[in-house]
């Protein structure tokens, strides 16, 4: 575990790396990448640039002064909101995370438990629509899927409300809480269902490799019931390469959350990132690469986590 | 003689593979009287495990299925029996321990949890019950410590462990019938006869009627009360033990006999690779007619056996043998 | 169970796989959309003769109400028929193209690491790591803004985001194979690691890979979709995504000028998932069964 953060750690600094010489590669003077404003920054705007990043200095030097800054949160400042970036994306993060995380509810729970019903009967009905839809989910882009939804449940049917994240008129307390699930409802369903699509085949085959184990025929032969045998025996061990394609997939969640949240005018990070690329905001864009890849890696820490308490054998104390 | 516990009647169990059905066990008869070890002796593949899965009524579905037959316990039909009358009978009146410990086990459950959830499944008692019988059951079949090995996982346990406590869950709803498939196979063999000396010690101490399976002749002739020998999925002998291995009347029987090396456990490691083996190879099922199946491996068959329809010949009041030869006392 | 000799004479490991490939019916069907979906697009434009940049008819037309644009029009009159006739082969080329750059990246980088091990290993595997932690579509979108977009440009983008999996792969089958003997007997006759890995293993690596660059290419082409439909693909280009991305404010007008050409992608991406599901099974025997 120690190890596992440390290169986490190191991860996430490579991002710095990457961010640093991003800024150089792009054509024209990094001064006007980093003051982003599509190259109409006034002269006074990139002098003072120039002076805190060290720019007239050799590039190690450049790099240390970079790092530092960033070390200390200073993710420098978006001249559109003329506020520093390290704030907007605070602002941002609790929305990106809770579409993300409703939507691996839902794709795990759900995805897993249909796999589970269709590991029983391989060759059963229920078997046959979950690898076909499986095979659509993963097939379907996701922008698209949302669009559908909409028009399905917020415009044939109007069930859901599509206005971002909460209605204008509702306020405070358990309302406002209600109101926002009620909002997310679509975005999370869009986002999780091309993951639940995997996960349900992966559980599928996972659950049909247990079924066939000895210790689900000695639960049987206990007298323990199918129900029990499928969820209690069964599923905490399908579950376990689920866990495990959750931490390898999350940078394409995040991914996908950034078209979901563009499609249903989700106040995230996904959608401050557009922005800002539409506006050339460059601080900003690299702010928020850096800042998803910390969410990415801080999640893998803990599916990490999760997969050691599900899975006894890799805690300590072992004998073999 | 008294009322048999279980009765086994032409039980005939088929498996659909790609190339059609497969009869793997075809008209298995056999009784278990009230605390008896009952021997089932063959070589791998003949049907032992199946014979047993059905009993439990775990013959794997939805490939495998009991064609026809009855499975008499206590005189109800298990075959006919529903599932839910079946999960009452599983694990409290017949219970099952398996070939390999190291996978028998749940890996993500802890040993005292596995065995709790065996008591809770079948009576109604307290948690604090549940623990204590846990704790005393792990102790009675040898386990040192047993408070603390009872929240152990099974990876921290040997394979001679883990096998005594699959036997723990097995007993701890005393059951009138405990089914062992190879219980030792998989162990080294030091443990073997500790293992097996379990067996017999709490078959004895509750009186339960055991049916112990092997591919290993020596020890089905040194526990069992009666053998059945099974070849290609048919009982191609059964008696009590004394005349089966004494006064064997299949071809197929004295093979398996000739097999079991007279001299000690240690020498009998060293030297085996000049064990003695019956020559040839267990037939494939499909292939399969009424004839007898172990005419092409027989040293003794002639044209006349490959055209005889197999049927159980009866030698004596309990000895029963396939064997054409065996009616004319040619083998005997 | 064990196969038959008697009733499976062996054939060679390619005609197997080819007849395995051929009997699974999800495959065929793969490969009939697949073949639509490509002469559509090579022929399908020129025969329809509609500009698709053009504007031909009245705005938000619904399908069928003019039998000159069969499936409406978009919101400044566009003919949407067109547009997909016309998107098909933008798709389908950067799809491809972008899925080649990515298979070639990880092929590289994988046969490297396997064949190696080590510190060599350790080292790439960490790079791959990296860049399967940060979310592609952000690096991807920072790339396409950093430097002007086109289709250079986004071809190599959506490939420098794509070859993780694909590395992870061949490393795997690398690590297996640098061990056969035929292998071990070309290094005692002194060959070089050059020839013993890209001549000798490769060549036997090869079947798992090509099952997985086809599922790399349907990836590739769901991507570019997601691009475009940002705004953030080549603006020259016509493809599906960009349809359905430039009628995104106009929805409720206009549904149709967004729902078929999410359905030609969701046509196109599934083929491609279907024939790679298949070559998989028929190129890895291990998981025939089920
Ligand atoms: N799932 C299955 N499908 C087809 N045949 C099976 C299956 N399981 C077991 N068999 C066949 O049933 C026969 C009996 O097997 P088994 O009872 O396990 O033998 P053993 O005497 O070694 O315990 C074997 O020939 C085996 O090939
Ligand atoms: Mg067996």
């Amino acid at each position: 575990m120690k190890q596992k953060l440390f290169f986490a750690v190191v991860l996430v600094c490579s991002v710095v790396v990457l961010n640093f010489f991003l800024i150089r590669l792009a054509p024209g003077d990094p001064a006007m990448t980093l003051a982003g404003q599509a190259g109409g920054a006034d002269a006074e705007t990139l002098e003072e640039i120039r002076r805190t990043y060290g720019l007239d200095r050799p590039l190690a030097e450049q790099f240390f002064v970079y790092a530092g800054k960033i070390l200390t949160g200073d993710l420098g400042t978006s001249y559109y909101f003329n506020l520093p970036v390290s704030g907007l994306i605070l602002e941002r993060l609790f929305p990106t995370l809770l579409l993300v995380l409703s939507s691996l509810v839902i794709s795990v729970g759900l995805g897993t438990f249909l796999g589970v019903l269709a590991a029983r009967n391989p060759r059963g009905p229920l078997s046959y629509i979950v690898t076909a839809v499986a095979l659509g989910g993963y097939s379907v882009p996701t922008f698209w899927l949302g669009q559908m939804l909409i028009l399905a449940f917020a415009w044939y049917v109007p069930i859901f409300p599509v206005d971002g994240m909460a209605g204008l008129r509702v306020r405070g307390g358990l309302n406002q809480i209600v109101d926002v699930a009620w909002h997310l409802v679509l975005p999370a369903l869009t986002l999780g269902v091309a993951f639940m699509a995997q996960y349900s085949r992966v559980s599928r085959a996972a659950m049909l490799e247990v079924l066939d184990s000895d210790y689900i025929r000695t639960a049987r032969a206990k007298g323990a019931s199918e129900p029990a045998v499928l969820f209690v025996h069964g599923l905490r061990n399908a579950i376990l390469p689920v866990i495990t394609l959750v931490g390898l997939q999350l940078g394409q969640i995040l991914s996908g959350a950034v078209l979901v949240e563009t499609v249903f005018n989700w106040p995230g990070l996904g959608r401050l990132a557009l922005d800002s690329i539409l506006r050339r905001d460059y601080p900003t864009i690299l702010g928020i690469l850096l800042a998803s890849a910390v969410v990415v890696v801080v999640i893998n820490l803990a599916t990490e986590a999760i997969y050691r308490s599900a899975d006894p054998r890799l805690r300590s104390g072992g004998r073999h | 003689m008294t009322e048999p516990l279980l009765a086994v009647e032409n039980l005939c169990v088929d498996f659909a593979t790609r190339s059609g059905p497969v009869r793997v066990l075809n008209d298995v008869s056999f009784t278990l009287a009230p605390g008896e070890t009952l021997g089932i002796v063959g070589e791998s593949g003949c049907g032992k495990s199946m014979t047993s899965l059905a009993v439990m009524g775990l013959v794997p579905r939805p490939n495998g299925r009991i064609a026809s037959g009855r499975i008499l316990f206590r005189g109800e039909d298990l075959v006919r029996a529903p599932a839910r009358r079946m999960r009452q009978i599983r694990g409290a009146a017949i219970s099952m321990i398996f070939q390999e410990p190291m996978t028998s086990l749940n890996p993500i459950f802890t040993v005292g949890r596995q065995i709790a959830e065996a008591i809770r499944l079948h009576e109604d008692v307290s948690k604090a019950e549940v623990r204590n019988r846990v704790v005393d059951v792990l102790g009675r079949v040898g386990i040192p410590d047993p408070a603390r090995r009872a929240d152990e996982y099974p990876h921290q346990l040997s394979g001679g462990m883990r096998q005594r406590v699959m036997i723990a869950m097995a007993l701890v709803c005393r059951p009138q019938i405990l089914i062992a498939d190879e219980p030792t196979t998989a162990l080294d063999v030091t443990v073997q006869a500790q293992i097996l000396d379990l067996i017999l010690r709490l078959q004895q101490e509750e009186n339960t009627a055991v049916i112990l399976i092997s591919h290993d002749m020596g020890v089905i002739s040194q526990v069992s009360d009666r053998v059945m020998v099974m070849y290609a999925g048919r009982a191609i002998e059964k008696g009590p033990c004394r005349d089966v291995v004494e006064a064997s009347a299949h071809p197929y029987t004295r093979g398996l006999i000739a097999c079991i090396p007279d001299i000690d456990r240690t020498e009998r490691m060293a030297e085996s690779d000049r064990l003695p083996t019956i020559p040839g190879i267990v037939p494939d099922l499909r292939a399969l007619g009424e004839t007898c199946a172990f005419a092409p491996r027989c040293a003794l068959a002639d044209a006349a056996c490959e055209a005889w329809k197999v049927a159980p010949i009866r030698l004596d009041d309990a000895h029963v043998a396939a064997c054409r030869k065996a009616a004319r006392g040619i083998v005997a | 169970m064990a196969r038959d000799p008697a009733f499976h004479p062996p054939k060679s490991p390619f005609v197997e796989a080819m007849a395995i490939f051929l009997g699974n019916r999800a495959a065929m069907a793969g490969l009939i959309i697949l073949a639509v979906v490509i002469l559509a697009s090579l022929i399908g434009p020129s025969l329809y003769g509609v500009d698709p940049k053009a504007t031909v008819n009245a705005p938000f037309l619904p399908p069928m109400e003019d039998v000159a644009s069969p499936m409406g029009t978009d919101y400044i009159g566009r003919d949407v028929l067109a547009g997909i006739l016309s998107g098909g082969p933008a798709t389908i080329m950067i799809g491809t193209s972008a899925a080649l750059v990515a298979v070639l990246i990880g092929i590289t980088l994988g046969a490297l690491a396997g064949y190696y091990g080590g510190l060599i290993d350790t080292i790439l595997m960490r790079f791959t790591e990296f860049f399967q932690v940060l979310p592609a579509l952000l690096f991807a979108m920072v790339l396409m803004t950093l430097f002007t977009p086109s289709l250079r440009v986004t071809i190599i983008g959506i490939g420098l985001v794509m070859w993780p999996p694909t590395a992870r792969l061949a490393r795997a089958e690398f690590m297996k194979l640098r061990n056969m003997d035929y292998v071990r007997a070309e290094r005692a006759m002194g060959a070089r690691d050059r020839r013993i890995i890209w001549r000798v293993i490769l060549p036997n690596a090869m079947p798992p890979l090509i099952a997985a660059a086809a599922l790399v290419v349907g990836v590739s082409i769901l991507f570019e979709a997601g691009l475009s439909f940002l705004g953030l693909g080549d603006p020259n280009i016509r493809s599906w995504g960009e349809m359905i991305g430039s009628n995104r404010d106009y929805i409720f007008d206009c549904p149709w000028a967004v729902f078929f050409p999410g359905i030609a992608i969701f046509l196109t991406v599934l083929g491609v998932s279907l024939v790679g599901d298949g070559l998989n099974d028929a190129m890895n025997p291990r998981f025939r069964e089920r």
